[in-house]
């Protein structure tokens, strides 16, 4: 071993995790000035375009990389996401009929800096949703508003954003800008060998059109069948699937009806007997898909429901000419993500279904936790790994945990619903939460790392979206209080008369852009 | 309210235009529009500032007459506007740039002409610079409008330019006018952009070189200059407090 320090980074997959990481490891000048990026991606690999929903941290992630945010709308057929709808999660459809929904939104409840909201609004609940009482941008939600005018600069937000994406655009727009703009190698060919040093650390792969990479840290992205995590050293999958059923999706690319159409500004998650149908509103088209669990549902019956559900939305729809894709996986996280010297980012490192869109924020976080502990020295990665596993596998667990909350709390009563209420399929941690919950409110002390992935926030969008209210004393309601409401009724009122329409605002920046200032 | 149409010699063959600035002739504005060319003659007489035009959120650049809507602090006791240098977007009115549609062999093709806002209070037969002469021909005056609004054009289409390099460079910041009105009342007028002069500072050879070739090295120090005009406009303001 001639050197033991870290001259040459190896991603290995070209699709949206690879790419983000090329992007976000090329972009910090002092990695890059002692080391190179090399992303090696085999021909003819079709994306799976998932993970079509971001978070508001992609807005930070593109501004490091530094790709603007008009040209990232223009080029991923990107549209502004303000959160989650949740469309009758709660109770069983009546007639087919479900008119109940709840909003997760990206924005923090009002005055969540200084002090919990939520217990004043209890007792309100009758009157208003939680969402609406405590998040102006609810009511953008409704109005299917943009979260931002065209006086707004670049990534600038009058209230708070993630996107939809193209994610086959999405990583073409990475790719061009890591390779024009960042330096990073680009090798476009079949990895064949794996060859490592007698550490059993990877030295180099060997390629089938460009020889033998040699590298020191190798970054495995990709995808579910993990090249190097996975092939290579056979780590484990800890699969979750006795927790979240859900293993099959089918999924559906759907034209607007016209240039009218509005584009939804959330992402909209409808309860099915068998699971749920994701909704998402790009610029050009729809992406519409069912996942469900291959336990309790039939594929035809998947895409039955599917179907059924289609024509709810758009009554002219001519079915005849939409193809829909099967997709299956194992929803489950790796036993180690960080093993020697590969790092496993991206679906290689974990998969589960995709509501609340933690695919891609998952993919952030832990470069950004590989960032914070980017290792100079071969001799400090297994510390550093330590530290980079235990982070990533906390943060896979309250994924679950959160997602999981979503279906213990309905009363819908089909036999995969009921499943998802049998407390052996429902992690401690969630039991103890929703034990402590059913007498306070889910607060800061409730979720006490640094970097939590869901807040206390989150928690409370969906126990009082789902009318979980906890037995509690009535509460004054002291003036400080009722201000906080009313301003954020105010709030809501002003941003509805200055905020253009989601359509509005994409086709100005089709036509005008924004600024970077 | 704007009431635009093609200029033609024969609905507006008796038609003249009072060139004469003022109050009375819609000249109670806070700002127009200029472009860099302007920049040296308008930095003697208002300050320059950028915005962010409301309609498209493209940067422009204004020169400023006042603080508010519809002030104009350069206006004389009897309402009269004296510059020496009058910039293009005033020079021209009541005329405007229009596009038309003109069919070659089937294929579109668009063309400039000349609109004529109608509604303009400086419009009448009885006094000012006749638009077109006795036979129908055009007037010297509707020759140099020509040219003001062929101007027009050349400046518009160059403007995207100045300030997508002058962006490029990290250029431009935001920045408000506080001022104290005489009764002690602070206001801020937001909104407003202007050159970063910190970054102008430590730009090196090779990008101050771009600039100069591009023309635009010198509208930058001039709106930088002209940034000292903001007080001669609060001097008048209180003068009239």
């Amino acid at each position: 071993m001639a050197t033991s320090t870290i001259n040459h980074i190896v991603i290995i997959g070209g699709g949206s995790a690879g790419w983000l990481s090329a992007g976000l490891i090329a972009a910090q000048p002092h990695l890059t000035h002692n080391a190179k990026v090399t992303l090696i991606e085999s021909p003819n690999v079709p994306t799976l375009g998932v993970g079509e929903g971001t978070w508001p941290t992609m807005r930070q992630t593109l501004k490091t990389i530094g790709i603007s945010e008009t040209q990232f709308i223009r080029q991923c057929d990107a549209s502004f996401k303000q959160g989650s709808r949740f469309d009758g999660w709660c109770h069983d459809a009546k007639n087919g009929e479900s008119n109940e929904y709840y909003y997760h939104p990206f924005s923090l409840p009002v005055a969540y800096q200084s002090l919990n909201i939520a217990p004043y609004w209890f007792a309100q609940h009758n009157a208003v949703s939680f969402s609406h009482a405590v998040s102006s941008q609810t009511y953008f939600c409704d109005q299917n508003k943009a979260p931002k005018t065209h006086m707004h600069a670049d990534y600038q937000t009058h209230a708070n954003y993630g996107y939809h994406l193209d994610a086959g655009k999405f990583a073409q727009l990475l790719q061009q800008h890591c390779v024009d703009k960042l330096r990073v190698n680009h090798i476009i060919s079949h990895v064949d060998e794996v060859i490592s040093d007698e550490d059993d650390y990877i030295s180099a792969v060997q390629t089938s059109d460009h020889g033998l990479i040699t590298g020191d840290l190798f970054i495995d992205c990709s995808g579910h069948h993990g090249r190097l995590i996975d092939k290579y050293y056979k780590v484990p999958l800890q699969t979750q699937d006795h927790i979240l059923f859900n293993d099959s999706a089918v999924a559906v690319q759907v034209p607007y009806a016209d240039d009218e159409q509005e584009i939804l500004s959330y992402t909209k998650a409808t309860a099915q007997d068998t699971g749920w149908v994701w909704d998402i509103g790009l610029q050009s088209r729809r992406g519409v898909g069912m996942v469900y669990s291959s336990k309790f549902e039939s594929t035809q019956g998947a895409k039955d429901k599917l179907i059924n559900y289609l024509n709810t939305t758009q009554s002219d729809l001519d079915l005849s000419k939409l193809t829909i894709r099967e997709l299956k996986f194992t929803p489950g996280y790796r036993e180690q993500f960080w093993h020697k010297n590969c790092i496993a980012i991206g679906m290689s490192a974990g998969f589960i279904e995709p509501l609340e869109a933690s695919a891609l924020v998952m993919v952030e976080l832990s470069l950004n936790t590989l960032l914070a502990n980017f290792p100079t020295n071969r001799k400090a990665m297994p510390q550093l790994a330590k530290r980079f596993d235990q982070q990533t596998h906390y943060r896979w667990q309250r994924i679950i945990e959160f997602l999981k909350l979503h279906y213990v709390l309905s009363t819908r009563t089909s036999e995969y619903w009921q499943a998802h209420k049998a407390p052996r399929s429902i992690p401690s941690a969630l039991i103890d939460n929703l034990a402590l919950w059913r007498y306070q409110s889910p607060w800061l002390n409730d979720f006490d790392r640094a970097q939590e992935v869901f807040s206390a926030a989150s928690y409370q969008y969906i126990l009082y979206g789902m009318k979980q209210l906890p037995q509690f004393p009535q509460m004054k309601m002291p003036a400080a209080i009722i201000e906080h409401f009313t301003n954020s009724q105010q709030d809501a009122k002003q941003g509805l008369a200055k905020l253009p329409t989601n359509r509005q605002l994409l086709n100005h920046i089709k036509k005008f852009g924004l600024q970077p200032i | 309210m704007a009431n635009h149409v093609l200029l033609d010699n024969i609905s507006h063959k008796d038609l003249k235009v009072i060139t004469e600035r003022g109050a009375k002739w819609g000249d109670t504005i806070s700002c127009t529009a200029i472009f860099p060319n302007e920049f040296t003659k308008v930095q003697a007489q208002q300050p320059i500032v950028f915005r962010k035009h409301p309609n498209t959120g493209q940067f422009e650049a204004l020169a400023l007459f006042g603080f508010e809507n519809n002030e104009n602090l350069l206006l004389d006791e009897q309402g009269n506007l004296s510059l020496n240098y009058l910039p293009l977007s005033m020079q021209r009115q009541p005329f405007l740039i229009g596009q038309q549609t003109q069919y070659n062999q089937g294929i579109p093709e668009q063309s400039l002409v000349v609109h004529l806002d109608l509604d303009s209070p400086r419009l009448n037969q009885e006094q000012g610079e006749a638009i077109f002469l006795e036979h129908g021909g055009n007037s010297d005056y509707l020759n140099h409008i020509a040219q003001v609004l062929n101007t027009l054009h050349i400046e518009n289409q160059a403007l995207p330019a100045f300030f997508e390099q002058l962006l490029a460079l990290n250029l431009i910041e935001a920045f408000s006018i506080e001022y104290q009105q005489k009764n002690g009342e602070k206001v801020t007028v937001g909104g407003f952009y202007t050159i970063n002069q910190q970054v102008l500072n430590t730009l090196n050879g090779e990008q101050l070189q771009k600039l100069q070739q591009g023309g635009y090295l010198n509208a930058i120090y001039m709106a930088i200059a002209s940034l000292e005009q903001i007080p001669t406009l609060l001097k008048n303001k209180w003068a009239a407090q």
